[in-house]
């Protein structure tokens, strides 16, 4: 009987837990402290301080006062009001419009592969890119989406009334898709027996729908929602690209200008606290319920 | 199994392919305009209604990809047979002559 020693039996055996955690695990746990975990606790930090990063005068602690300020500010809640418009629209129009292909495209017909990729392009592409092209599109003088609903030389996007909705529109654009790819998912992995069953039953197409896809598909279409109202609740680039409307002024860009516009460091890192906590919340009331959902 | 679907249900599915072929045609109108537009001259770029067939050019990825200045006299024939490709198309496309 050979006996070997540490290292050959690690190598027999494949990857050692030692090297995997060496190769693997600390290389990965140092990138999240330093890029992640580091500057969320150091603007944890600057959030209770009057620090201006563009400045040199000396700073001091606040204390809670930036919360209090920012709190106090109607025209943040006005931002938040505009947000949570923007989510509602949005994230409403990218499910209806995204479940509805996915419905619409749950069966077999010749091209099938090469139509879900061409309905998820708009997805791949940059944000920015995207924004500027809808703005070209939108033009009131000869933008091609006036022309198409025939509105002559209506402005989407120097309206106010308008411009948000806009900004919605082009955000369902790019990510129906992405709600259409992960209801797909759903409705692929509904077994056909069920719908055998239910049509031996004689069971009507609404209440197959009802009972059988709907229930079956709600967890991924959940996911889809969680993911969504995270993004669109952060959206900044998109707006930001395409409007500078009073009323499209969404917390992120709020955020923004405050933190390098204003150079309001101290306070933008307390906005920025608040708006995570906005969305861990809601993240969490749709986790509660997609959980409810999957112990059915 | 498709033998015995009734011809309502067929008809069924021929609409919800139809439709997903109409939304697929809308939803790739905005990319089918930018890409296009890319090949278009200036003066077509913003035309009501925007134009759909056209004579491609490469004269905007031309100018984008190499250094331009005003040109003050016209080109000469010798310049114009030793000039690359693209940049023939520029002084075919009207610039510089």
């Amino acid at each position: 009987m050979t006996r070997l020693d540490a290292g050959s039996r690690a190598v027999a055996r494949g990857w050692s837990d030692l090297s995997i955690r060496n190769l693997f695990i600390i290389p990965t746990v140092a990138f999240l402290m330093v890029f992640n975990i580091f500057p969320l606790v150091y603007s944890l930090g600057f959030s209770f301080t009057n620090f201006a990063a563009n400045q040199n005068t000396p700073w001091s602690f606040i204390g809670l006062q930036n919360y209090r300020d920012l709190l106090s500010d109607p025209r943040i809640w006005s931002n938040f009001i505009i947000t949570a418009k923007y989510v509602i629209v949005s994230v409403a129009g990218q499910m209806i419009v995204g479940f509805g292909l996915a419905l619409l495209l749950n069966r077999d017909f010749k091209f099938k592969g090469l139509v879900t990729t061409l309905l998820l392009l708009p997805m791949m592409m940059s944000p920015a890119v995207v924004g500027l092209f809808w703005q070209l599109l939108y033009s009131p003088n000869w933008g091609p989406i006036n022309y198409v609903l025939g509105l002559g030389e209506f402005a989407w996007l120097s309206n106010p009334q308008t411009a948000l909705y806009a900004v919605a529109i082009t955000d369902i654009w790019m990510w129906a898709p992405f709600v259409m790819l992960l209801s797909l998912a759903g409705l692929s992995a509904v077994p056909k027996h069920l719908y055998e069953a239910a049509a031996i039953d004689r069971a009507g197409s609404w209440y197959t729908f009802t009972r059988i896809t709907l229930p079956l598909v709600s967890p991924l279409l959940l996911i889809a929602l969680i993911f969504r109202t995270m993004e669109a609740f952060k959206t900044f680039d998109i707006a930001f690209v395409m409007t500078t409307q009073p009323t499209t002024e969404l917390v992120s860009i709020r955020l923004y200008k405050q933190a390098f516009q204003q150079w309001d460091t101290g306070k933008s890192c307390a906005l920025a606290y608040i708006v995570l906590i906005v969305v861990v919340a809601i993240t969490n009331i749709y986790v509660k319920y997609l959980n409810r959902v999957k112990e059915r | 199994m498709a033998a015995v679907q009734s011809t309502r249900k067929v008809l069924l599915n021929r609409l919800a392919i139809v439709a997903v072929l109409i939304a697929t045609v809308i939803f790739l109108g905005p990319i089918y305009w930018i890409g296009s537009t890319a090949f278009k001259p200036k003066a077509l770029a913003t035309t009501v209604p925007p134009t759909v067939v056209f004579q491609p050019e490469v004269t905007p990825f031309v100018r984008l990809f190499t250094k331009r200045v005003q040109m003050t006299k016209p080109v000469t024939p010798e310049a114009y047979a030793a000039a690359p490709w693209w940049e023939k198309a520029i002084y075919d496309g009207g610039e510089g002559c």
